[in-house]
């Protein structure tokens, strides 16, 4: 596969994802961290819409998050052997990165308490729909079966780290929670986070 | 990929995008739209996995999120670039619609209060113009990847011609963009699809 070079600053925000898939799989990529403000200025200009990541390939300039994110995974081996397959992990990220991730960024940036409660009532009723929906996708080990891919990680990310900030468990739901548990015992994605450059936040 | 059937609202909405790509491509499927007499959404929900529309039912299987099931289609009718790249800067096209203007669209047409529809129209407005300034600059010769049409030109074209005129605005300025959308606008299988479509409000 191509050289990449991810460029972001230097926490985990949009890009994080990212770097899992690389680390998951074990595959090398430049990961550019901005380490100034000013650093992001100057190359602000250069990206298709003025905003990071942003990821190199071959000279040019590829943005948004989850379209970089998707190509990352397809370029791995992670988006399922299939059309269909690709359609079932598609939708599994859509109900994450646009139903509740947006809900969660409220919750952390949110302008004042009463937006950032209102965001955490939300989330908190639109996971109780999501999570026994998950729970009926994944088939066998994982959301494909006995492959993982990039479904399972970003179910891995949101089981990780979102579901214990809200307090709320995978108790009811033994296949996520095996998921989860598997993942997090993996040894890539292990090293990963426990790594001291790895970003924590 | 015979016999895939569509279900949504009797309305353009999530669902007209993925209209869009069968049309252009004149390949067939069940266009299914929830009414009282016929299907109703509550009684479908329970069919679907997060009891939501857009749903595609694909041999027997039915699958949600309306974006998910654009590229399906795309890839299965060819919009979806010729290779890994040309699919990431589809995907960049579609997501900066979708993530940088769409968010803006609700509050503008179910804001609680008139003050909280023109606010967001004020910031809807802006958004289009800074990102369709960038979007013109991605255009490749006559489309965004070229000389082929692809899904990011059908969004663009959905976008400029089914929600633009309710926000008051328009993109003539940009000349490149213009020219997607007026090419599709006269491409034979769109003017069809525009034609005999059902006239919804949204």
């Amino acid at each position: 596969m191509a050289d990449c070079k991810l460029y972001y600053f230097n926490t985990k925000g949009r890009a994080e994802l990212i770097r899992l898939l690389y680390a998951f799989k074990n595959v090398k990529f430049e990961d550019i961290r901005f380490e100034d403000k000013n650093k992001f200025e100057a190359f602000k200009p250069k990206t298709p819409f003025g905003s990071v990541p942003v990821l190199e390939v071959n000279g040019v300039y590829y943005a948004q998050s989850m379209a970089i994110t998707r190509y990352v995974a397809r370029e791995l081996g992670l988006m399922g052997s299939t059309s269909l397959q690709a359609l079932k992990i598609d939708m599994i990220v859509d109900a994450l990165s646009t139903d509740i991730f947006p809900l969660l960024k409220e919750i952390v940036w949110g302008a004042t308490d009463e937006i950032k409660n209102a965001a955490k009532n939300k989330v908190v009723e639109a996971i109780k729909k999501t999570l026994p929906a998950f729970e009926k996708l994944v088939s066998g080990d994982y959301f494909l079966g006995s492959e993982v891919s990039l479904a399972d990680i970003i179910v891995f990310t949101f089981g990780n780290e979102a579901l214990p900030m809200l307090g709320i468990s995978l108790d009811d739901y033994p296949k996520l929670d095996k998921l989860v548990k598997s993942l997090k015992n993996n040894e890539n994605i292990h090293r990963y986070l426990t790594s001291p450059d790895t970003p924590k936040k | 990929m015979a016999g895939c059937k569509l279900y949504y609202f009797n309305a353009k909405g999530r669902a007209e995008l993925t209209r869009y790509a069968y049309a252009f491509k004149d390949v067939s499927y069940e266009d299914i739209r929830f009414d009282d007499n016929n299907l109703k959404l509550e009684d479908f929900k329970p069919r679907t996995p997060f009891g939501s529309a857009p749903a595609l039912e694909v041999n027997g299987v039915v699958y949600a999120q309306s974006m998910a099931i654009a590229r399906y289609v795309a890839r299965e009718v060819g919009l979806m670039g010729a290779n890994s790249l040309e699919t990431l800067k589809i995907d960049m096209i579609l997501d900066a619609l979708s993530s940088d203007i769409f968010p803006f669209l609700r509050d503008v047409f179910m804001g609680e209060t008139d003050e909280i529809k023109a606010a967001a129209k004020t910031k809807a407005v802006e958004a289009i113009h800074k990102i369709f300034a960038k979007l013109e600059a991605l255009v490749s010769g006559d489309y965004f990847l070229g000389s082929e049409v692809s899904l990011a030109d059908l969004a663009v074209f959905n976008f400029v011609n089914d929600f633009l005129p309710a926000l008051g605005t328009n993109v003539d300025d940009l000349s490149k963009i213009t020219n997607i959308v007026s090419s599709l606008k006269a491409n034979e299988n769109i003017k069809k699809h525009l034609e005999n479509r059902p006239k919804t409000d949204m």
